[in-house]
């Protein structure tokens, strides 16, 4: 067993191959060798997002996880998918600050496949909306002049009737 | 916490996997938006010109590479698209007094070194009819020009000449030494001279239409290195012919190939069945036309079996060209038991009633995808006669269609429901990709918005002869 220890001071205790999911945890683990006691600290990870990514952990446990030098072009095609599995669509059904919470943990832990789902999730999100309305989804604020936007339409219009 | 706290790398990864049209837009949402979006958006650009500007070829998207250089590194694909009455306008307005910068736009594509794909093609123009872009030349002077420009450009492997190429185009081409991948359109019988040096060193090869392909001598001493063949209509080669081919593949993995039953010979030779051997083939597809009575489909099962056996196959794809049924799926099925690792299949042409899907069902356990024609309702209910455990359903994502009365898709949703559920538990998702009047095409998945509008797993199997698209004419 293995214990994790949170940004706000809370311990999980888990077992070594769920952990390892994280590629960040695992190297840790590699280096403090095999019987220490001590709790591992994730000072970038808050208790409520590291109960969410161990439930993930735990569902994938097993899975073999992606090489590190994996065939670039098959990353390509991995990339260009948005497929989200059944169980996963469930999990990262959650609100807009926990998905990107989601999406840091599993960037920090480098948990390959979660952060996938993530980044997927979001691109779903994103597809087929205007400007206006991406900008409403994220609250974001246009900083961009009437003139930049012209700008911008004019200088990518080559991508606009395909 | 929201978007604008991720770092930008993280957003960049969100918007690696958007569509096109998604990044475009993207790029106007703000400025961070925009410097995550435009790496994505110039991966893959199209040259076509921009129609206001007056002389001399001009590409919108060279354009915008010039002024941000550092976008350059990004991209990888290039779609040359020649437009015909463009050109004839602008050579014939060409004022002999006025200085017109040729070409300057060379110069520009020759500076984009990270390009892995170009691709030559037509747009159409007045009422030539779209799919006949292939017939068309692009002048020998736009090949020279762009050839030499990407004469740099080491990580090219893949060339994609869907216009009608000369002899003399391919050997301007034939410069750039790191393509890998050829796909032809409509080549002439030269051009198949021409080219075949170069399809030894290829690991693959594609002809759409293949009517200069009128001998097993024409390409047999060249394909042994190929990874992936693909060989469309129009060619001369008998079934004999086709296991021939493949014979002489030791490192095929694809092959997609043309099944025509007007060239066929009785086969039925034990011989050829033992010594084929495929160790590395993964996936056929075979598009058939002609074939109709049982004999036929016999011959063609035959033929398939012998592929079947020689090879670790997953994914099998029988596609009619000619639209005939096949109304003979139990020996199909009996063969397609013989390999329950398929992963994939796509039978859409082939007549299933119920024991033929409780044998596709029962045996075929590793099925990921699968791709069928109902013609009755009432088939759904295959499930009913079953014994518990005899039937397995491991599909992520299925594709139905029918054309008939006796299965409209109102009354399909309801009965492919209570299938579902009674196989695997829970209903999954439906939804109707097209229908009109009693034809329709509805996509089962195991998860909700699989967002497979830019991504069909069936795309290279239906999308292509059908309805070439002007994108890459595939």
């Amino acid at each position: 067993m293995i214990v994790l220890k949170t940004s706000d001071n809370e311990t999980f205790t888990v077992e070594r191959d769920v952990a390892e999911r994280s590629v960040l945890i695992k190297n840790m683990l590699d280096d403090i060798g095999e019987n220490s006691e001590q709790a591992i600290p994730l000072p970038n990870v808050n208790s409520s997002v590291l109960k969410k990514v161990l439930e993930y952990c735990e569902h994938h446990r097993g899975e073999p996880l992606p090489a590190a030098d994996a065939d670039t072009s098959q990353d390509d095609t991995r990339k260009r998918t948005t497929d989200i599995s059944e169980w996963d669509q469930k999990f990262i059904t959650v609100d807009q600050e926990m998905l990107f919470e989601i999406i840091l943990a599993a960037n920090y832990l480098d948990i390959k496949s979660l952060l996938d789902v993530g980044c997927k999730t979001v691109a779903n999100m994103i597809k087929g909306k205007t400007p206006e309305e991406i900008r409403k989804l994220f609250n974001i604020v246009n900083d961009f002049t009437p003139e930049e936007e012209a700008q911008i339409k004019k200088e990518n219009e080559w991508a606009e009737d395909r | 916490m929201s978007v604008a706290h991720l770092p930008f790398e993280l957003l960049c990864e969100i918007l690696v996997s958007c569509d096109v049209d998604t990044l475009y837009r993207c790029a106007l949402v703000c400025s961070t938006f925009k410097e995550a979006a435009l790496p994505s958006l110039y991966r893959t650009i199209t040259l076509k010109t921009v129609h206001q500007v007056g002389e001399g070829l001009n590409f919108g998207a060279l354009e915008t590479l010039d002024k941000y250089i550092h976008l350059r590194s990004y991209v990888r694909e290039v779609k040359f698209f020649f437009v015909l009455s463009d050109y004839v306008r602008r050579t014939r307005h060409t004022n002999p007094d006025q200085k017109v910068p040729q070409n300057i736009w060379v110069n520009s594509l020759a500076k984009l070194l990270h390009i892995h794909s170009f691709t030559f093609c037509h747009i159409p123009f007045f009422s030539y009819p779209q799919s006949q872009n292939r017939f068309l030349p692009i002048p020998h002077e736009l090949i020279d020009v762009t050839t030499a420009a990407l004469s740099n450009c080491n990580e090219l492997n893949e060339l994609n000449l869907l216009y009608r190429a000369t002899p003399s185009d391919i050997s301007r081409l034939s410069h750039l030494k790191n393509v890998r991948h050829i796909r032809l359109g409509l080549p002439s019988r030269e051009v198949l001279v021409m080219i075949r040096p170069w399809i030894e060193q290829c690991d693959s090869f594609s002809v759409r239409d293949a009517y200069a392909l009128d001998s097993l001598a024409t390409i047999r001493p060249h394909v042994a290195n190929l990874t992936t063949l693909h060989i469309g209509p129009h060619h001369a080669l008998s079934n004999r012919d086709l296991l021939q081919l493949l014979h002489c593949t030791s490192k095929l993995q694809e092959v997609d190939v043309f099944y025509d039953n007007f060239l066929n010979v009785q086969m039925l030779n034990k011989e050829s069945r033992s010594s084929l051997s495929l160790k590395y083939l993964h996936k056929v597809v075979l598009r058939h036309q002609g074939v109709s009575n049982k004999s036929q489909f016999m011959e063609l099962f035959n033929w398939l079996e012998i592929v079947i056996l020689a090879s670790p196959l997953q994914s099998i794809s029988i596609l009619s060209d000619d639209g005939r049924e096949c109304n003979f799926a139990m020996p199909l099925m009996n063969l397609l038991a013989k390999k329950p690792q398929l992963e994939f299949l796509n039978i859409p042409q082939v007549v299933l009633r119920h024991p033929s899907l409780r044998t596709l069902f029962g045996r075929l356990r590793s099925l990921r995808v699968l791709s069928i024609m109902l013609v009755d309702v009432n088939i759904l209910s295959f499930y009913s006669s079953a014994s518990p455990g005899e039937l397995s359903f491991n599909l992520s994502a299925l594709y139905l269609r029918s054309n008939r009365n006796t299965c409209p898709y109102s009354l399909t949703t309801s009965q492919l429901r209570q299938t579902v559920l009674s196989l695997r538990g829970s209903a999954g998702y439906l939804r109707r990709l097209s229908q009109e009047k009693q034809t329709w095409k509805a996509l089962w998945t195991s998860g909700p918005q699989t967002g497979r509008q830019g991504v069909d797993p069936l795309k290279d199997e239906y999308g292509s002869y059908g309805d070439a698209t002007e994108e890459d004419g595939w």
